[in-house]
C-alpha cells in the first residue's frame, strides 16, 4: 500500500518483562476500513494503545500521515484527527450523555454552533441517544454505550476512527446495527482502524485484515484472500 | 439559645478555612488520586506572605488575600512541577510519603528563615458588626466567611462552566481516556493543583488574620483537621469537602463549649472517627472508579 495514513515500523511494546508486541509492522490505507484480528492477550489493545500515545514504544516508530508520532501525547494525536473508541468503552459515568459528547468535542468547545451540528449528526445516526440525552453515561445499557463510545469519538471530526473491540459483551442484533454503523461512519470518508476477537465480523466488515499472535503479525492480505485461507478458517473462523 | 448561635457563627468562620483546605485536598485526590499532605505547609506560607507584606509594604486585607493566593499558586505549581510530575503513577505510597517531606522541608526551612517564634499579624476590621440578641459577629468574621464564600463559588464556576474546568472532571473520572478525547492530562493537572494550592494560600491568609497570629508550624493542626475534614465530607467529592469543612468548624466550636479549650483538637477527631466507622464512604463521597 502506498497511500498509507497509519504506518507502523517494527514496532515494540513491552510491559516490564512482557514483550506485547515485537517487531510489528503494518500499513493502514486512506478511506478504508482495515482490521486487526487476534485471540485474548495477543497485543491488538497494546497496539492502538501504541498508537495514541497511551502506551511507550520501545523500539521502532509509527507514522501518521507520513509525521513520526512514536512517544507523542495522547491529546496531541487527537488533535491530529484520529479517534480512539477504547476497549471496554471507557464512558464517563458520571456525566450525562451530552456532557460525555460535549468532552468528545473538547478541541472545538469554543465552536458552540458547530458542536450542535454535531450533536444532532449523532443524534441522528444513534437515535436512542437522543431519548438518553440527559441521562448519566454510567447508567446506559452495554449497547447504548458503546454507541456513545463510538459517538463520542465522532464528535471530534476525525479523519479516522480506531474502534477496539465495538462488539465486546453486547448482544448479537446491536452487534449487527453497531457495524452497520461502522460501514456508514467509513462511508462519510472516514479511515476505519479495527480491533476485533470476532474474526467473522472483522472480515466481513474491513477491506483488508492483519493477524496479530502473541505480539507479531503473523498473517495479512485482503478479506477475501484470507476468508479462503485454511490456518485463518480453521483458527479463527472455526470452520 | 444565644451561646448555640454565638458558636454556629464561630464555627461557621472557622469552618470556612477548613473547607477551603478542605478542597484543595480534593481538588489534588480529584485529578491525581495523592493526598497532599503538603497543604498545611502551603497554608503556612500564605499567611508568611501576607505577614511580610503587612509588614514591610502595605497592611491591606484584601492584598493579603492576592498574596496568599499567588504564593499557593506559585509554590503548588513548582512542587508539582519538581516532585508530583516525576513519581505520577509510579507508586502511590512514594507520592505521599513525598508530599510528607516536603511538608517537614518547608516547615523547617520556614523556622530557620523567618524564626521559630510566633508573630502577630495587624488586625484588621476590628470594630464590632452587630449584636443581635447577645450574640456578637464581628465585622472580621463577616468578612472572612463572605471571602470564603466568594472563592468557593467561583472555584465552583470555574470546575463546573470552563473549558478547563471540565478537563479537570474528566481528568479526575479517568486520565487516559481524558487524553484521548485530546485533553492535556499534565497540564490540566497541573493548574489542578496549582488551584488547591491556591486554595490553601488563601486559607492560610484568612486563618492568620483571624487568629492574628503566624508561625512556621501553624499549618500543621489545619492541615490535618481539614484532610479529616475532606474525607468527613468524601474526598473525591468537593461539595462533600466543602459541606466536610465547614461542619468540622462548628462540631468544634461546639465540642469546645459543651467540654473545654483544652480538648479542642480531640474532640473533631473522635466524631470523625466515629462517623467514619458508620459511614466510610464520607457524606457525599462515592466509590471511586477504577483509575489507571
Ligand atoms: N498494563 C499492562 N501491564 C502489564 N501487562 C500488560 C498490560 N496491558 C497488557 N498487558 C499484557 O500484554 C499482552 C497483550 O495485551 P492486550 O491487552 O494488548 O491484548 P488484546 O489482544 O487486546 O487482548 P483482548 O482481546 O483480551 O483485549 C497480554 O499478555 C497482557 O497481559
Ligand atoms: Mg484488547
Amino acid at each position: 500500500m502506498n497511500n498509507a495514513i497509519i504506518r507502523f515500523d517494527h514496532v515494540t511494546v513491552t510491559y516490564g518483562a512482557i514483550q506485547a508486541l515485537q517487531d510489528v509492522s503494518l500499513e493502514v490505507e486512506k478511506g478504508m476500513i482495515v482490521a486487526l484480528i487476534g485471540a485474548n492477550g495477543a497485543g491488538k489493545t497494546t497496539l492502538l494503545n501504541a498508537l495514541t500515545g497511551v502506551v511507550p514504544v520501545k523500539e521502532g516508530h509509527i507514522y501518521l500521515r507520513d509525521e513520526d508520532i512514536t512517544g507523542m501525547k495522547s491529546h496531541l494525536i487527537s488533535q491530529r484527527k484520529v479517534a480512539h473508541v477504547p476497549e471496554g468503552r471507557r464512558i464517563f459515568a458520571e456525566l450525562s450523555v451530552e456532557d460525555n459528547l460535549r468532552v468528545g468535542a473538547y478541541n472545538l468547545y469554543k465552536d458552540k454552533a458547530r458542536i450542535k451540528q454535531l450533536m444532532e449528526m449523532n443524534y441522528e445516526l444513534f437515535p436512542i441517544l437522543a431519548e438518553r440525552s440527559k441521562q448519566l453515561g454510567g447508567t446506559l445499557s452495554g449497547g447504548e454505550q458503546q454507541m456513545l463510545a463510538i459517538a463520542r469519538g465522532l464528535m471530534s471530526e476525525p479523519e479516522i476512527v480506531l474502534l477496539d473491540e465495538p462488539s465486546l459483551g453486547i448482544a448479537p442484533i446491536i452487534v449487527e446495527k453497531i457495524f452497520e454503523f461502522i460501514v456508514k461512519i467509513n462511508q462519510m470518508g472516514k479511515t476505519i482502524f479495527l480491533v476485533e476477537q470476532n474474526a467473522n465480523l472483522a472480515l466481513e466488515t474491513a477491506s483488508y485484515v492483519y493477524v496479530l499472535e502473541t505480539g507479531r503479525v503473523t498473517n495479512h492480505n485482503t478479506s477475501e484472500v484470507l476468508l479462503k485461507d485454511d490456518s485463518i478458517r480453521k483458527a479463527y473462523l472455526g470452520l | 439559645m444565644t451561646m448555640i448561635v454565638q458558636q454556629l457563627v464561630n464555627g461557621i468562620t472557622q469552618g470556612g478555612l477548613y473547607a477551603l483546605l478542605a478542597i484543595s485536598y480534593s481538588l489534588v485526590y480529584g485529578v491525581m488520586s495523592l493526598v497532599n499532605f503538603s497543604t498545611g505547609s502551603i497554608y503556612m506560607l500564605g499567611a508568611v506572605g501576607a505577614w511580610l507584606l503587612c509588614n514591610y509594604l502595605i497592611s491591606d486585607f484584601l492584598l493579603s488575600l492576592v498574596v496568599g493566593f499567588a504564593v499557593g499558586f506559585a509554590l503548588a505549581f513548582i512542587l508539582e512541577k519538581i516532585a508530583f510530575k516525576s513519581i505520577r503513577g509510579i507508586s502511590r505510597i512514594s507520592s505521599l510519603i513525598c508530599t510528607i517531606g516536603f511538608s517537614q522541608m518547608l516547615n523547617e526551612l520556614t523556622a530557620l528563615l523567618f524564626g521559630k517564634a510566633t508573630k502577630g499579624m495587624p488586625s484588621f476590621f476590628s470594630e464590632k458588626a452587630f449584636e443581635v440578641v447577645g450574640v456578637t459577629i464581628s465585622w472580621l468574621q463577616l468578612i472572612l466567611m463572605l471571602a470564603v464564600v466568594v472563592v468557593l463559588v467561583t472555584l465552583q464556576l470555574f470546575v463546573y462552566k470552563t473549558k478547563m474546568g471540565l478537563a479537570v472532571r474528566t481528568v479526575a473520572m479517568d486520565n487516559t481516556t481524558a487524553g484521548l478525547m485530546g485533553i492535556n492530562v499534565d497540564r490540566t493537572i497541573s493548574i489542578a493543583f496549582s488551584l488547591a494550592g491556591a486554595c490553601a494560600g488563601i486559607a492560610g491568609v484568612a486563618g492568620c488574620i483571624y487568629y492574628r497570629s503566624v508561625s512556621a508550624y501553624m499549618g500543621w493542626i489545619p492541615g490535618i483537621k481539614s484532610f479529616s475534614a475532606a474525607v468527613f465530607g468524601g474526598l473525591s467529592s468537593m461539595p462533600g469537602a466543602i459541606l466536610g469543612g465547614y461542619l468540622m468548624g462548628i462540631i468544634e466550636n461546639f465540642g469546645v463549649q459543651i467540654f473545654s479549650t483544652g480538648y479542642r483538637d480531640v474532640i473533631s477527631f473522635v466524631v470523625m472517627i466515629i462517623f467514619l466507622l458508620f459511614c466510610p464512604a464520607g457524606l457525599l463521597g462515592r466509590k471511586k472508579t477504577t483509575k489507571v
